[in-house]
């Protein structure tokens, strides 16, 4: 008796959600009639004239337009149409739906149908918002550190994630807290690839000043600084920075940070011999050697390099700090017999009338990005950074480097460039929309190195930006994720193990101490 | 062990005449002597001040970690701080919470004779908050895990697997609850199993599975450091133990009372269970006699009263008040604060904002301790909590930029407190740096007691960017710099002030704070060469203290001084001249005169120019 009881309110229960779902489905909005508004509706981020990668996560967006209800209908011309209602505006695209559409309509444009429905309650079209599916994916992963907006003091939460771009979803790779506080220094990958990977720590509790190499899921811990990094392509050694960066502060203008370069020198690490070398070609005791980046064919390794000022002490350096301009330089490298070539310029600062900083090289080879401002090496703070680009290929014909500033760069600073592992995106942090906030943007570079528009990186909620007091910078692309992380990685920075390395280097520069570098 | 048996009407009436009185008293303690409205603005002081802000982004980010609800729910409850009865009716309720799930804890091991400690937890929540700490997030960690000991041992089943699973499935709730404050409970199930239960393997398994929960759903799931994964809200957390308040190490002391105490008391409970067999021992007699309900509610209003005498920190108090008249521009409030502390360099800096706004500094600012450190902080300026208290000075005076880094340093130790990101969105308007303001004030809308201001600011974003009718923003800018020098390690106070009267002559502030400076630092002829800007504002005659650095400055007509059309009054001049002699007549004995002069000039400038070292005590002593 008790059995059939329970199997009745089983069925009751069943048919009252199916009677539930019928209601709610006869019940849902329906547009039949609209009028149309010649214009382009606001939405927020505003993804018209984008080009997008076929695998990213939802373009989800919030239509600032006065109304009860909104619709947006997305399409392309090989089918799928997506029909999203919603009453506050914001509109969220089904995952599973989007990537089939974009799936299917790769190379086409997207389209997408703003409606909105008035007071009177009538419906009103605004102008279709046309964006174009790209052809070639954007790398599934991207790393980067999240951190409050600060001007010095880093004892809050710091933590490198990677976000998978095909989704919203975003995964720790290693918070600071693992390690009682401190700083997360850059991180980089060899060629896109997780399974080499070196990030930098600096903990104020006890656990010193280190280096993380992560290889092939095994994590050792290199008791060294390591500055910007670069990773030769045959991943036999990586490029790194030693540099003494004290930050000094504006009274007067916007941005209140900023730093100057007070030494530094280029040396490598060598993962097989566990050695950390240098050459007086790219660390000479005149020059500011800094921001290596290695060509696709690792044969050629680029950097930044200035005249150190005569004096090095803060005061001196910091009156000097405005005449300090970066060229660009390379030097050529090989690989087998470990030997270096002379340094030849690129593009110097007095050509370009402005100071060269964080190159960066698509992984074919073709182009070479880089950030120019007014003066020094970081552009993250100075509101001129513009991104620029410059064809390797073509400077290899004609012998002359020639570059151009990329239409994309905005009124505020742009910086922190990398390319994914097809050199068809282009990801940067950007302060254009949200002042001190840094956020990431991704733009498509097609085959003759156009770039497009950017798009902001999505999330799942549109009006996260608008009050997320977290920055998002040094965003790094890779093709898979970076499978050791969390504690793993934290046990090895408390651990007492450490990589033995032979360090025979000995210049002007590197105290590892406590100093800001960034 | 069985329940006892059924209290008497008697000792009911008693118990529950008592804890009325107690919680009542206890609740009346807070709201009108602690005021919990300057813990809520304490930052800088008061570590452990969980944030809250409405909306699922902020829910997700905190909740979805070992111990987010908690913290969550702290921070929610941290925001009725705000208003003293609110935060002290909050502050009640958990004490109150903690005092039943004791007592009931203590009723299920059978000893209801000793419920009497559950007032201890009540007590120590006290004593810590008379000593102006607030760890409103490790006593609702402990008070979730005191609750699930409760319900494990109401719902405890007879069969060991049934035990064992719902100790399991409320293990796996409570650590995602309470974080590592999930082994206190594990602990007292433990502890219950082997004394009262005397469940051996129960206890051997409840020990292996609770650092085992811990491990993998904190480690594995949660992907947070080991290190966290058993400390966290716990009163051994490094989060916790990193603190380096005044007085911190007695404070470290009640919290691990606080995390610790119940299962101490179980486990002397449970000792006394194996050694002592009458079971009246435990449950005790009732009792009908008055005096002894009288003597026993006597005892444990004069334990609760000796602890709060003996903890109460009126120093504290008088410094966070301070620091709350201040925040709120309530000068003579902040003034007569100030006299329990004013020895602190804060108090001194947070007085001269006060004597500055009661128009009042370059007259009497010698009334107060006084010292150069103290108005610019700038030897301080390595101690974190500092950068609290100059700010909001900073601002005024429009050094706008300054304000800004340690606004955000405070921002980093600190925490996304409401007031601080309430005047970085103030100073990102002002230098009409709008996209940062906006992001501040998408984050303000979200708070409770600020949203109001937030959205108001927001909409005025839209309608007038400018900010043209907004009275506070133009004040901001019309004061800011507009030149731009850099700071690399320090800054020299008075080239900062002299930049921001360069860029607007008619900041009082800055001027009178640059009068200030010199006459901190003796430099008389600063003060001379400075007068002129006099006439920039509309003083009706030269300020008391100026007239006598001027008269110091001639030396008795020594030096000629352009006074620039303003005239040092005769009453300051005969002042002067008695205030010479005197001090002549005295010239072998500086004590004897400083002795004579104090009456007549220990407010003076003359007074801390010659006897600086004698103004450290406070006014109205005698030296």
């Amino acid at each position: 008796m008790s059995k059939y009881r329970n199997l009745t309110l089983v069925l009751a229960l069943a048919l009252a959600a199916v009677s539930l779902c019928v209601l709610l489905y006869g019940c849902r909005e329906r547009i039949e009639s609209f009028d149309t508004v010649d214009r382009l509706p606001r939405i927020r981020p505003d993804y018209s004239g984008i080009v997008l990668p076929p695998n990213i996560a939802p373009l989800n967006f919030a239509v600032e337009e006065d109304g009860l209800h909104y619709c947006a209908k997305i399409y392309s011309k090989n089918g799928g149409v997506i029909e999203v209602f919603s009453r506050s505006g914001k509109i969220a695209i089904p995952q599973e739906a989007w990537h089939r559409l974009l799936g299917n309509n790769r190379g086409q444009q997207l389209y997408f149908d703003v409606y909105v429905k008035g007071q009177s309650g009538r419906w009103s079209r605004y102008a279709c918002v046309t964006s174009k599916i790209a052809d070639e994916d954007i790398d599934s992963f991207l790393v980067y550190r999240k951190m409050n907006y600060t001007t010095i003091h880093f004892k809050g939460p710091m933590a490198v994630y990677q976000r998978d771009l095909r989704s919203f979803e975003e995964m720790l790779i290693l918070n600071n807290s693992s390690y009682k506080g401190g700083c997360l220094n850059c991180h980089s990958f060899c060629r896109n690839h997780p399974d080499k990977m070196l990030i930098g720590i600096r903990s104020f509790k006890g656990y010193g000043i280190s280096t993380l190499f992560i290889e092939d899921g095994k994590v050792e811990k290199i008791r060294a600084k390591f500055g910007y990094t670069s990773w030769h392509p045959s991943g036999k050694l990586a490029v790194y920075s030693m540099n003494n960066l004290p930050m000094f502060w504006h009274l007067g203008r916007t941005e209140v940070r900023d730093t100057v370069n007070l030494d530094s020198s280029l040396a490598y690490f060598l993962p097989e011999t566990s050695q950390l070398k240098t050459s007086p070609e790219i660390s000479q005791k005149e020059q500011l050697e800094n921001w290596p980046v290695w060509s696709a064919d690792g044969k050629f390794l680029y950097f930044c390099r200035a005249l150190k000022p005569a004096s090095d002490t803060k005061t001196t350096a910091g009156e000097k700090y405005k005449d300090i301009r970066y060229d660009l330089v390379r030097i050529s490298y090989d690989v087998n017999s470990d030997q270096w070539g002379q340094a030849e310029e690129v593009l110097l600062a007095k050509d370009a009338g402005r100071s060269i900083a964080m190159p960066s090289i698509s992984p074919d080879g073709r182009w070479l990005s880089f950030c120019m401002i007014d003066y020094g090496y970081f552009p993250c703070w100075q509101s001129d950074s513009d991104l620029y680009l410059m064809d390797l290929e073509a400077a290899e014909q004609t012998g002359k480097f020639e570059y151009r500033r990329l239409d994309i760069s905005s009124s505020e600073s742009e910086s922190w460039q990398s390319w994914s592992s097809n050199s068809r995106w282009l990801v940067f942090s950007s302060k254009r929309d949200y002042g001190v906030f840094t956020r990431t943007y991704i733009s498509y570079v097609d085959r003759e190195g156009k770039v497009y528009k950017p798009i902001l990186l999505p999330q799942k909620d549109p009006a996260l930006y608008d009050s997320c007091l977290s920055t998002y910078t040094v965003p790094e692309m890779i093709i898979e994720p970076v499978k050791v992380a969390g504690d793993k990685l934290g046990r090895v920075i408390r651990g007492s193990s450490e990589v033995e390395v032979d360090m025979p280097i000995t210049m002007a520069t590197p105290k590892a101490d406590l100093s800001e570098d960034f | 062990m069985k329940e006892t048996s059924r209290k008497s009407p008697v000792r009911i009436t008693t118990g529950f005449s008592r804890e009325i009185l107690f919680f009542v008293s206890f609740y009346l303690f807070l709201w009108l002597v602690i005021d919990s409205r300057f813990i809520y603005y304490g930052n800088g002081i008061i570590s452990d001040c969980p944030v809250f802000f409405s909306g699922w982004t902020f829910f997700r980010e905190t909740a979805f970690q070992p111990g987010g609800f908690v913290i969550y729910i702290s921070g929610f409850l941290s925001e009725f701080l705000y208003y003293a009865w609110t935060g002290a009716l909050v502050i009640t309720a958990l004490a109150l919470c903690l005092y039943e799930t004791t007592k009931a804890i203590i009723n299920k091991t059978g000893a209801r004779r000793f419920q009497g400690l559950a007032y201890v937890l009540p007590i120590l929540v006290l004593i810590l908050y008379s000593r102006y700490t607030h760890h409103i997030t490790l006593i609702m960690a402990v008070l979730a895990a005191l609750v699930f000991t409760y319900l494990y041992l109401d719902f405890r089943f007879a069969g060991k697997a049934k035990s064992f699973l719902l100790f399991l499935f409320m293990s796996i709730v409570l650590y995602m609850l309470a974080a590592a404050a999930y082994f206190v409970f594990a602990a007292l199930c433990v502890i219950y199993e082997l004394f009262f239960g005397r469940r051996w393997l129960m206890c051997a398994l409840y020990l292996l599975s609770a650092a085992a929960i811990a491990y993998s759903e904190g480690v594995i799931f949660f992907n947070v450091s080991i290190i966290e994964a058993f400390s966290d809200l716990l009163a051994f957390s490094w989060k916790i133990v990193i603190r380096r308040n005044p007085r911190w190490e007695e404070t470290l002391v009640l919290l691990y009372i606080l995390c610790f105490f119940v299962p101490a008391v179980a486990i002397l409970l449970g000792i006394l269970r194996v050694f002592i067999k009458k079971e009246v021992f435990f449950t005790g007699r009732p009792s009908k006699s008055i005096l002894k309900r009288f003597l026993a509610t006597a005892f444990l209003f004069l334990l609760a009263g000796g602890a709060v005498f003996y903890s109460y920190d009126g120093e504290t108090r008088g410094f966070l008040a301070v620091n709350y008249y201040a925040w709120h521009s309530e000068w003579d409030k902040l003034l007569k604060a100030s006299r329990s502390c004013w020895s602190d360099f804060y108090v001194m800096h947070a007085v001269n904002r006060a004597l500055y706004h009661t128009g009042r500094l370059a007259t009497d600012m010698f009334a107060f301790p006084q010292h150069p450190g103290a108005m610019s902080f700038e030897e301080e300026v390595r101690a974190p909590s500092f950068k609290w208290k100059r700010f909001d000075t900073h601002m005024e005076f429009g050094a706008l930029n300054l304000a800004e880094m340690d606004l955000t340093r405070c921002l980093e130790l600190n925490g996304r407190r409401p007031m601080i990101l309430q005047d970085l969105a103030l100073i990102k308007m002002a230098k009409g740096d709008l996209d940062s303001a906006r992001v501040y004030l998408g984050a303000l809308s979200q708070t409770i007691f600020y949203s109001g201001w937030a959205k108001r600011y927001l909409a005025q974003l839209e309608s007038d960017p400018n900010f043209v009718g907004d009275e506070r923003i133009r004040y901001l800018r019309q004061n800011m710099l507009k030149k731009d020098p850099v700071v690399f390690e320090s800054y020299h106070y008075d080239e900062m002030l002299e930049g921001l009267l360069e860029a607007n002559k008619h900041n009082r502030m800055a001027f009178e704070y640059l009068m200030a400076w010199y006459l901190l630092n003796g430099q008389v002829d600063k003060i001379a060469s400075n007068i002129g800007r006099l006439n920039d504002f509309n003083y009706m005659r030269i300020p008391r203290l100026y007239e006598e650095a001027l008269l110091l400055y001639k030396g008795g007509g020594k030096t000629e001084v352009d006074l620039q059309g303003w005239e040092i009054s005769a009453e300051s001049a005969k002042r002067f001249n008695d205030f010479i002699e005197i001090y002549n007549r005295y010239s072998y004995d500086k004590y004897r005169a400083a002795k004579e002069l104090w009456g007549s000039y220990g407010y003076s400038f003359l007074f801390y120019r010659f006897f600086s070292n004698y103004r450290q005590k406070k006014p109205n002593e005698q030296i």
